[in-house]
């Protein structure tokens, strides 16, 4: 290629988190010799995108729902499209199973994209994307976090260690605190998060508890503080609403540690080295989504229906919550040991492999762990990762990871990708 | 704008036809897409070669046909017809039918076949809205004996776009001319009646000739399948076309029948001179004073004799016939006719939901669809749905306005005001 630019385009039109999570592969592209790197997601997300990935050109559109009319939307996005065009990029990425990546992806030629694809009016998808799809016919084997599948759009990733820094407390005797997410029922209710925040605080010796989100989670914010004793309440910042998204880094590199649900400011806590104590439960699934880099820990929720999904209504009242206000997790959260763990909690930290950064269970029993291995090897063998011949799948693994239409050899159009994404 | 989607057969006559359909509901201002069974028929064919028990064979083919049916269900689901049109021997099963049945998506039948020999239309019939045959009575009678009330006769047809008069090259007229020219597969009754005419300067093509090696000296291209285009030079070519409909049994030669071939209209909208057996049906399609009939083998070979020397009365014959068929037999025609029987036949027949351009369009976006539904050859009237429908099914890479047209499309489908 001698020192031709190599111009690469990465579609990334999901929320904060998913494009947090898109750093390894972000990161790896950028690494590529003469590389010029783009970006297009929400236009929403542009001074989020610009502050994490300043090595890459962000284009925005209106992806989410926004107040944007349909005139308006039409003529930033052919703006944009044509534009892209111009620059004729080398590869195209495309990470989002989503109606509107395929009509992004009717744009470019089929050999150069990566990931999903719309070929003469139909929509593709790679052959790792076809085996992610696979993977999530039982989500309790989930063996990959999303940050590592995606990464591996990339022939070859930059190691995982070098994604995030390796989280360490600032010291500065200040606990962050995120109430809630979107998705309400991803969220411990403010009663039992109290009682988390109360263990903590008596761990940490009474630090001072900063609540971070926006004016959307301020009552959420509320409801923690009326639930909270009076000791921590005096301690009790809130911040919800009342920061800007550019003075959020600073925020958290203040902190010891910071407590959340699957948020995206979790994922941004461990893109900043923040150690993350993450509660994870209904549909959140820490295998999946658990925060990237070494140093974190994950309560995850362990019910017989866990991981649900999102959008059906829960029939037994989240029971999951329940995990959270076991008194043994409480006194472990406390620094204190107490026998009887919750058989429906796990512990976990977070460590890298060969593959990525996993979560490994250090409290609990994980009844999927051994099949989550056996994946996730499956997997590293699949992308023909060092070391993966010596720890191969077994038939199990193997005949859930494959069916029948994986015998068949990728795709013109994939080969073709596959080629021109030498990198 | 109505919405037709074509199912087209594995192969055979009625799958040029069907393309020709497709074309003429295209002519009729419909959004057109085209079911290619074709590229399904490799895999059914290989079937026949496993070498298996015949019962095996059997279950294998009806599993794949009914495979092949879900996939015209998808390719529905996905374009969302108004009518969905199945030329005869087009795969899709009865389990299918009762599905588009029960989802209310018109379908439609058109039977170009002689009902008498390809008699599964009894078991198929019912399951169709509309039933249109190429023959009239008694099919008629049987179709309304079986319960079907939506039975259309619709005979075939020529498309002008293809089927007209060619400046042929020097080696076209060598490749394809001839006195006497005749393209069709080889039925006995041909097998019989072309073994008089070898002196007449005779060159015919077509498949399943084999059976008659005494005509190996006249058969052109030895049984390949000869192409729309090159039929159409052919017939252009020649000096006279013969054109026998066929029958299965070898005599008589010249066999009484009763529906039109479509070669009929078409080499009649080639402008070309054709010599035709004398059907029941023709006379209401064309006067006799437009296309050359005979009645029996007797008559066929002196009106071969006769036209041959008489290159006037051919032209004057060939361009009446072409007047008629522009005029009432083309494609388009013949689809407005089974548009126009669904309309008022079928209750709610093409009202689908249709959505409109968005409120307060700004000046560059209403250039823009304008410019596009010019290039697709869409009415300025389009409604938006109508433009994305033709964008999804356009192959290759789409331009940035189509492209925000689409991201538009399935915006608004994400987020429903």
């Amino acid at each position: 290629m001698g020192n031709a630019v190599r111009r690469i385009l990465v579609f990334q039109l999901a929320r904060f988190g998913d494009l947090v999570q898109s750093k390894r592969l972000l990161s790896s592209f950028a690494a590529v010799q003469n590389a010029e790197v783009h970006l297009c997601l929400d236009q929403s997300l542009l001074p989020l995108a610009r502050m994490l990935y300043p090595f890459a050109t962000a284009h925005g559109i209106p992806a989410h729902r926004t107040g944007a009319d349909a005139g308006e939307l039409f003529s930033v996005c052919r703006k944009t499209f044509a534009l892209f065009r111009e620059l004729n990029f080398s590869s195209v990425c495309f990470l989002n199973f989503s109606p509107l990546s395929f009509a992004c992806a009717a744009l470019f030629p089929p050999e150069k994209v990566i990931g999903y694809a719309r070929v003469d009016g139909q929509d593709m998808r790679s052959k790792l994307f076809g085996l992610a799809f696979n993977l999530l016919r039982d989500r309790r084997f989930s063996p990959v976090n999303l940050a590592d599948l995606w990464a591996f759009c990339h022939t070859d990733p930059i190691a995982p260690e070098k994604v995030n820094p390796i989280a360490h407390p600032a010291a500065s005797g200040r606990i962050g605190i995120v109430a809630s997410g979107r998705a309400p029922r991803r969220s411990l209710s403010p009663q039992i998060l109290a009682g988390c925040v109360r263990a903590v605080f008596q761990a940490r010796g009474g630090p001072e508890l900063v609540c971070l989100g926006t004016a959307e989670e301020a009552s959420s914010a509320r409801a923690l503080k009326r639930e909270l004793p009076a000791r921590c309440a005096e301690k009790f910042k809130d911040l919800t609403g009342k920061t800007a998204l550019a003075d959020l880094p600073d925020i958290l590199r203040g902190l010891d540690v910071l407590l959340t649900p699957d948020t995206g400011v979790m994922h941004l806590a461990a893109h900043l080295g923040v150690p993350v104590q993450a509660f994870f439960l209904s549909s959140a699934w820490c295998f999946e989504t658990g925060p990237y880099g070494m140093g974190h820990s994950v309560w995850q929720a362990r019910e017989s229906c866990s991981p649900c999904l999102e959008s059906s209504p829960c029939p037994r009242k989240t029971a999951c919550l329940q995990a959270f206000a076991h008194p043994s997790f409480l006194a472990r959260l406390a620094g204190k040991y107490r026998e009887g763990w919750p058989e429906n909690l796990l512990g976990l930290v977070t460590m890298p492999d060969d593959v990525g950064v996993a979560c490994k269970t250090v409290d609990g029993v994980d009844p999927c762990a051994e099949a989550r291995a056996q994946l996730r090897a499956g997997l590293a063998e699949c992308l023909g990762l060092p070391g993966s011949e010596a720890h191969p799948a077994g038939k199990d693994a193997a005949g859930f990871l494959f069916r029948e239409k994986d015998w068949m050899p990728p795709g013109d159009w994939e080969k073709a990708a596959i080629r021109e994404r030498a990198f | 704008m109505l919405r037709v989607l074509t199912v087209l057969p594995f192969y055979g006559g009625s799958l040029p036809m069907g393309r020709f359909a497709a074309e003429g509901f295209r002519e009729n201002g419909c959004l057109t897409e085209v079911f290619e069974a074709p590229a399904f028929y490799p895999a059914y064919a290989a079937l026949k070669d496993l070498r298996v028990g015949s019962e095996r064979l059997d279950r294998l083919q009806n599993g794949l046909l009914q495979h092949i049916s879900q996939c015209v269900l998808a390719k529905v689901e996905a374009f969302a017809p108004d009518l969905v049109l199945c030329m005869a021997q087009a795969p899709v099963s009865i389990a299918a039918l009762k599905r588009l049945r029960r989802e209310g998506v018109a379908t439609a039948m058109w039977f170009v076949e002689d009902f008498r020999v390809f008699t599964y239309w009894r078991a198929f019939a019912p399951y169709y809205d509309i039933f249109a045959v190429i023959q009239k009575e008694p099919f008629l009678d049987e179709l309304a004996a079986l319960g079907l009330e939506n039975v259309i006769y619709l005979p075939a047809a020529a498309l002008p776009s293809l089927h007209r008069p060619l400046e042929l090259s020097a080696d076209e007229k060598k490749e394809f001319g001839a006195e006497l020219s005749f393209v069709g597969a080889g039925y006995p009754n041909r097998c019989r009646a072309f073994s008089h005419l070898g002196r007449f300067g005779l060159k015919f093509w077509g498949t399943e000739w084999e059976n008659a090696p005494d005509l190996a000296p006249f058969w052109q291209k030895k049984g390949q399948r000869i192409s729309p285009e090159d039929c159409v030079r052919i017939f252009n070519a020649a000096t006279v076309n013969l054109n026998l409909h066929s029958s299965p049994r070898p005599d008589p030669p010249v066999a009484p029948g009763d529906f039109v071939n479509p070669r009929t209209f078409e080499i009649a909208a080639c402008g070309a001179f054709q010599l035709t057996d004398r059907r029941s049906l023709l006379p209401e399609l064309f006067a006799s004073d437009e296309i050359a009939s005979f009645s029996d083998l007797d008559d066929m070979l002196e009106k071969i004799v006769y036209y041959k020397n008489r290159p006037e009365e051919r032209k004057a014959i060939a361009m009446r016939g072409r007047a008629r068929a522009l005029a009432e037999h083309g494609y388009a025609a013949r689809m407005k006719t089974l548009l126009d029987f669904a309309a008022k036949r079928l209750p709610g027949f093409g009202r689908h939901e249709e959505i409109a351009w968005p409120d307060n369009m700004p000046p560059d976006m209403r250039v823009a669809a304008d410019a596009l539904l010019d290039e697709l050859n869409l009415p300025r009237n389009a409604c938006f749905s109508d433009l994305i429908c033709a964008v999804r099914a356009k192959r290759g890479v789409l331009s940035d306005v189509e492209t925000a047209l689409l991201f538009l499309d399935e915006w608004k489908k994400l987020y429903p005001d």
